[in-house]
């Protein structure tokens, strides 16, 4: 059972799953350790050794499906061996006209379950099926697993086993339940490799599927997927948000205890003559991670902004220390929103949000003043501040130095823009000005590069926004 | 209802998981008993996720219960550190001995010539104060030091800090601890552990790697009723169906808090005790505030009270 389980754990990682070797491992013992009998106990066993987060159980059912279909007593392509009828033994004369291969298949068969049967046939099977690529081959691929198995003329062999059996002086009625028996025999194991070969095409079909999807969806722009916030979108998110989880910035807690403080030791426990029974610790001041977002929303970031909202929810769903703003040319804080409601309401509140001039003119550097007038407080050095917008304020002035100033008061100043990086500072985008105040500024147009932009927030070095190192991300 | 000395043995199949924790009154469906069989089985920690309330303490009571093990409980929390969860060295006790022994340290010092002759002669002998006499086992050492082997249960990982996740590492892959002044501590018996997770806090993939993992989610309607009819006996198969139909409509309403299996439970035996004989609005209107704890959630439950009571 070893070869399925570990293809099934490769088809795993292939979709994204993060499977260990050990998990492999423990995957086979858990296998070993019901057995395979019952299927919904193997897939227990299989879901409890490989499926460590809740999140990607659709991935895990569906791929079960494909690499474990039921070929055992519940399914109903492949029918039940009858129990085998008291025969009149053949005379070994005729039951050599079969040819030894036939005959030991035919032993295996009359001795297989359904699944032995699988089993048996997968088997034999392996290198046929690995060359398996289109729906076409299936007739061919099932042909030769036949063959390797010694079934290839075996119609012909009982036709002559029939012949000989007559020969032999044998009833007609004894010769056909003989027959009978055995092309049910063959018709099961054939039923069992067409079975098996179109599950396995099915395989390789879903796994074609998932590439193109993969590959689409990265591809696609921001705005055409932010529309549709299906499973799979969720998935991507949560994925990325993952990715996130190794932010410094964003780990939850320092150590709570520091080294031994011998002055308030010293001091508590002077009742006792200085002997030290209770002993006093230095606190660590406590770090406040955060991240700061900022997100335009207004009409030039329509196709993506819904996206990029959705981003933000899962972001401040997953660490506390997320606040989120959107502006246009007044700003808003939106945390509290975002907070209290489930995705969908929330992105509509952050979208129309009370009380707030939504139709004005996207104004980035007024955006900017309001931002460090009401909420300046947000922003410490310890502070990722995430801009996200595409830097046209229809020609009002870009104020470049109230930017400058955020970035001088946060640790580093990060800036996702959705358009190319060839119409950056086109028309009325003022990112040329506002690009050498970024500690890191990115393309953000389809979900490979928020990927990559992502990935390099993570692994760069804190780089601090207001020391002299300003260079920006290039991909 | 506890498993008596026949019952106490390692487990052999599924269906014996399964029939050994209903001994407990612990009803639990396949797959779960699958995991719990097998964490006994391949001697796995088990890391349990699942909505508050739907059971997985009360699986890891079961299972002690149902193996005849004792129950090590370590309840995680904020600030949680190894000083509390692993050992602590009695430090008050050390210092009552060095007083007691005052005469006897006198001794061992009293001809050297020199400080540092004195301070070698004591070096010699700290391993008497640095030694398991003065050690204080918290859970995870009791669980491992235990001659008879015991079920650990780590109790709420996620309100732990990542620092403790890490520190928990060591314990779940080797059962082994280490004890600075004493080298590492190997368990005499391993221990079957079973860690829970309200998800308050996203759990680290090594810690994953290396636990089985369970997710539980509340039961359906009708294995909601079996386990109210398991835990109350004294209800009646109406009522605790239909406590079990209104506590499944209810979880669909979108409350602030879903009320949990020991909610439901805990409802039946007020209905029980009030002579309810099923639910009536009113009935419901007096008891509800046993299943929902929060004002707003009351508030649009007696909205609804009509359409929870009487879908159709």
């Amino acid at each position: 059972m070893e070869g399925p389980i570990l293809d099934f754990v490769r088809a795993l990682r292939a979709a994204g799953v993060r499977v260990s070797p050990p998990e492999a491992a423990d995957a086979l013992g858990a296998a070993a350790g019901v057995g395979i009998e019952d299927r919904d106990t193997f897939r227990a066993a299989l879901r409890a050794t490989l499926l460590k987060r809740e999140l990607d159980r659709a991935t895990f059912e569906e791929l079960f499906s494909l690499h474990f279909s039921p070929f055992g007593a519940a399914s109903a392509e492949v029918a039940t061996p009858p129990p085998i009828p008291a025969l009149r033994p053949l005379p070994p004369e005729a039951y050599d006209t079969l040819g030894a291969p036939l005959q030991a298949l035919l032993d295996q068969l009359l001795a297989a379950s359904d699944l032995e049967l699988a089993l048996l046939v997968r088997g034999a099977g392996e290198d046929a099926l690995r060359s398996l690529d289109s729906l076409l081959q299936q007739g061919m691929v099932g042909r030769s697993i036949l063959d390797s198995l010694g079934a290839g003329g075996a119609d012909a062999a009982l036709d002559r086993l029939a012949a000989a059996l007559r020969a032999a002086g044998w009833e007609d009625a004894d010769v056909r339940a003989w027959r009978d028996l055995l092309r049910d025999e063959l018709e099961r194991l054939r039923a069992t490799v067409r079975g098996v070969v179109r599950e396995r095409y099915d395989r390789v079909e879903a796994e074609r599927r998932r590439e193109r999807f993969a590959r689409e969806m990265g591809r696609a722009p921001l705005g055409t997927v932010g529309d549709h916030e299906s499973a799979q979108m969720r998935l991507l998110v949560e994925r990325l948000g993952r990715k996130l989880d190794s932010l410094p910035e964003l780990r939850r807690h320092q150590h709570k205890r520091g080294a031994l403080d011998l002055q308030r030791t010293w001091r508590a426990n002077l009742q006792c003559g200085a002997t030290p029974f209770r002993l006093r610790w230095k606190e660590h001041p406590r770090r406040k991670p955060q991240v700061v977002a900022l997100c335009d929303i207004s009409n030039s970031m329509q196709s993506t902004v819904r996206f990029l909202l959705h981003f933000l929810y899962r972001l401040q769903d997953r660490f506390s220390r997320v606040r989120t703003f959107v502006f246009v040319s007044d700003v808003l804080e939106v945390t509290e929103e975002f907070g209290a409601n489930a995705v969908e309401v929330a992105i509509a509140h952050a979208l129309e949000p009370p009380g707030f001039a939504y139709y004005s003119a996207t104004n980035y550097g007024r955006a900017f003043e309001r931002f460090l007038d009401t909420y300046a407080d947000a922003v410490t050095p310890r502070t990722i501040t995430l801009i996200l917008g595409d830097a046209r304020g229809n020609h009002t002035p870009a104020r470049a130095a109230l930017l400058a100033g955020i970035g001088r008061r946060s640790r580093r100043l990060v800036w996702f823009n959705p358009e190319a990086r060839l119409s950056w500072g086109l028309g009325d985008s003022a990112m040329q000005e506002y690009l050498p105040h970024c500690t890191q500024a990115s393309e953000v147009r389809t979900l490979t590069q928020l990927e990559l932009a992502i990935d390099s927030l993570v692994t760069r070095p804190g780089g601090d926004a207001s020391s002299s190192f300003r260079d920006v991300h290039k991909n | 209802m506890t498993g008596g000395p026949l019952l106490a043995g390692p487990l052999t199949s599924v269906e014996e998981t399964i029939e050994r924790l209903d001994a407990q009154r612990y009803l639990i469906d396949r797959d779960a008993a699958v995991v719990a069989y097998l964490a006994v089985r391949l001697e796995k920690p088990v890391l349990v996720e699942g909505p508050a309330g739907v059971g997985k303490t009360e699986l890891a009571k079961a299972l002690a219960g149902a193996l005849g093990r004792e129950l090590v409980r370590l309840q995680c929390y904020e600030g949680l550190d190894e000083a509390k969860a692993l050992y602590e060295w009695e430090y008050a006790k050390q210092l009552l001995y060095t007083q007691l022994l005052r005469d006897k340290l006198a001794e061992t010092v009293g001809d050297a010539a020199t400080l540092r002759e004195a301070v070698e002669r004591v070096a010699v002998q700290d391993d008497v104060f640095f030694s398991e006499r003065f050690l204080l086992p918290r859970p995870l050492l009791r669980a491992i030091l235990s001659e008879a082997p015991v079920v650990l249960l780590i109790d709420e990982i996620d309100k732990a800090d990542a620092e403790f996740e890490a520190f928990l590492l060591e314990v779940l892959s080797d059962f082994a601890v280490t004890v600075p002044e004493l080298g590492t501590i190997v368990a005499r018996t391993k221990p079957v552990v079973v860690l829970t997770s309200n998800a308050a806090r996203e759990m680290s993939d090594a810690l994953r790697r290396r636990c089985l993992h369970l997710h539980l989610d509340f039961p359906d309607a009708e294995r909601e009723r079996a386990i109210i009819r398991r835990r109350v006996p004294e209800v009646s198969e109406a009522l605790a169906r239909e406590v079990a139909a209104t506590m499944a409509r209810l979880r669909k309403l979108g409350l602030r808090k879903l009320p949990s299996i020991s909610e439901s439970i805990d409802w039946a035996r007020a209905l029980v005790l009030l002579n309810a004989d099923t639910l009536t609005p009113e009935a419901v209107t007096e008891t509800l505030s046993l299943v929902l704890k929060y004002e707003g959630d009351l508030r649009m439950a007696r909205d609804n009270l009509r359409s929870l009571l009487n879908p159709n």
